[in-house]
């Protein structure tokens, strides 16, 4: 069930409009109720998961997004 | 073709949300022949296994095993109106998981550059909902062969390396870059 953490990304969408989609779409996963059926996997065919396979590899990577 | 995309996230098809955390969903889009044509946009359920924040997101029809086919030609009529609903998707996900980066591959050159220039065009609107950065992965050069058909490339040693896109970034095919990682701007105090 998703829920929205405290510090809610809402308060930092400058468009009301905008702010209510996003809204109306957690509403409707909150509604959903079946299970998920995934058939086809995504990670397996991102490139990071064939390109990044060490951990320093992971490490340099995470580090510089946390500075983006 | 030229395509030109505007952002707008006023501008999006209904979408059916599949999955209660937003992993899976799917709306219609309409091609330019006039027929509707279902997209599914899917998020991998599970981050990489080495860097646990980061998930995938890939778009695209289902083939005929209800499979996305991410290398499908579509003509879509209004092009910024799909990448538009699949950018409003990624930003409530994101919203109800603000830890978390979400990744795109192009998944041949052409795409590559067709998202980068995206991202570009659409720079200021963006930025306002997402910090995006772009990868590259550089391989090692073991040594030059003594023989021409001999390979230097060590594809066991790959490196990253991860930029910051920004409204002066160039717009130069030559500066493609493999895949691109976004997540939500955070709240300056």
């Amino acid at each position: 069930m998703p829920t929205l953490s405290k510090n809610s990304n809402f308060n930092i969408m400058k468009d009301k409009k905008v702010e209510d989609k996003v809204r109306s779409l957690i509403e409707k996963a909150r509604a959903v109720e079946r299970p998920i059926k995934v058939k086809t996997s995504a990670r397996r065919r991102s490139s990071l998961n064939k390109i990044i396979k060490t951990k320093e590899q992971a490490d340099a990577l995470m580090s510089a997004l946390k500075a983006l | 073709m030229a395509i030109s995309v505007k952002i707008n996230f006023d501008n999006v098809y209904d979408i059916d949300i599949a999955s209660s955390e937003m992993t899976s969903a799917s709306f219609e889009t309409e091609l330019s022949d006039g027929t509707k044509k279902k997209l599914i946009v899917e998020i991998s359920p599970e981050a990489h296994e080495l860097m646990p924040n980061v998930y995938n997101l890939a778009f695209g029809p289902p083939d005929i095993n209800g499979e996305i086919d991410d290398r499908a030609q579509l003509k879509h009529k209004d092009y910024s109106k799909v990448f538009s609903t699949i950018l409003l998707h990624a930003q409530a996900y994101l919203t109800i998981h603000p830890d978390h980066y979400l990744g795109i591959d192009g998944s041949d050159n052409s795409r590559a550059f067709l998202y980068y220039r995206f991202i570009l065009n659409n720079f200021d609107y963006l930025t306002s909902y997402f910090s995006i950065g772009a990868l590259k992965y550089y391989v090692r050069i073991t040594r030059f062969g003594k023989y021409q058909y001999e390979n230097p490339f060590d594809f066991h040693d790959i490196m990253p390396a991860l930029v910051r896109i920004t409204d002066s970034s160039p717009r130069h095919v030559d500066f493609m870059y493999n895949y691109f990682i976004f997540n939500l701007i955070k709240e300056k105090n």
